[in-house]
């Protein structure tokens, strides 16, 4: 994971705006730790990355391979609008699924039915 | 407040906050009506609430709902005959409970209701952790409103365009506020 998680770390945090010190203390290492998962000296595991890329608003998952990989692509994540914390005529439930349709609501009031 | 006319009709944002007011809702306003009350120009089409999750107080927002008038789920893909008979299931608080972000059509305007507000870490903040005022309305009413600052964190987070537009005038009232 390597290279990889190097990458993607170092992708979140510039993208987030964080410094390797604020990232550190967000995700709960040191900065030196922080440096060293960036230039790939050090493996951060799968728990420490999804850490990491939580504190960057991230959410570490598993994709078919060559999606989302490559700087070009994770930019493109990164610019595009995050989970709307309001309105857009789009309720969403808990558990994340969003309402749009008529079935969607009947879907839900069914579920309530049975609950 | 000034009405505003949004996709669904004009918004009488004084007409919802006085239901939720005269209903007890324990509510925090937060999005763009927040960021008028702080002096934005920035016109808005609905109210964004955050409010507590208590069975009484889910209670409370029904019946403010109720007051606005013809209470209906909002969504884009749902005719309003449709969403009116849907509603007849879904203004209640089992539905509120099962909703992180409910979006309402009434005869006052559109609201939003939320359980949570986004700092500026995607971290969801409950009513209780809201940074907030008391502030009162041009029409005397006594409305708790998210700081500036909180406002600003939550559409830092959401990244959406006209998030992204209003963030310069919010920053620049930010910049502005006495310290």
């Amino acid at each position: 994971m390597g290279a990889t998680a190097a990458k993607l770390i170092r992708d979140a945090r510039t993208s987030a705006g964080f410094s390797l010190a604020q990232l550190a203390e967000l995700g709960s290492t040191s900065k030196a730790t922080l440096s060293a998962y960036e230039n790939a000296k050090k493996d951060p595991g799968a728990t420490t990355l999804d850490r990491l890329l939580k504190a960057c608003g991230l959410q570490l998952a598993a994709v078919p391979s060559g999606m989302a990989t490559t700087p070009a692509e994770v930019s493109r994540r990164f610019s595009e609008p995050r989970q709307p914390p309001t309105g857009d005529d789009v309720s969403i439930t808990r558990d994340g699924r969003r309402l749009e349709t008529v079935a969607d609501f009947e879907a839900l009031i069914a579920e309530m039915s049975s609950d | 407040m000034t009405d505003d006319e949004g996709p669904y009709g004009p918004l009488d944002a004084e007409a919802v906050l006085s239901a939720l007011v005269a209903h007890r809702v324990d509510f925090v306003v937060v999005g763009g009506t927040a960021a008028i009350q702080h002096g934005a120009t920035r016109a808005t089409s609905d109210v964004d609430c955050v409010v507590a999750t208590t069975t009484e107080n889910l209670q409370r927002v029904c019946d403010a709902l109720h007051e606005m008038g013809n209470p209906r789920i909002r969504a884009e893909n749902v005719p309003d005959e449709t969403a009116i008979e849907l509603s007849k299931s879904l203004v209640n608080v089992d539905y509120l409970q099962r909703l992180e972000l409910s979006t309402w059509r009434t005869d006052s305007g559109s609201v939003d209701i939320l359980r949570n507000l986004p700092d500026a870490n995607g971290k969801l903040l409950p009513i209780k952790d809201i940074p907030s005022l008391a502030v009162t309305t041009e029409a005397g009413l006594v409305i708790r409103l998210g700081t500036l600052a909180a406002i600003i964190e939550s559409k830092e987070w959401s990244n959406r365009p006209k998030d992204l537009e209003a963030l310069p005038e919010l920053r620049q009232l930010r910049d502005n506020e006495p310290h």
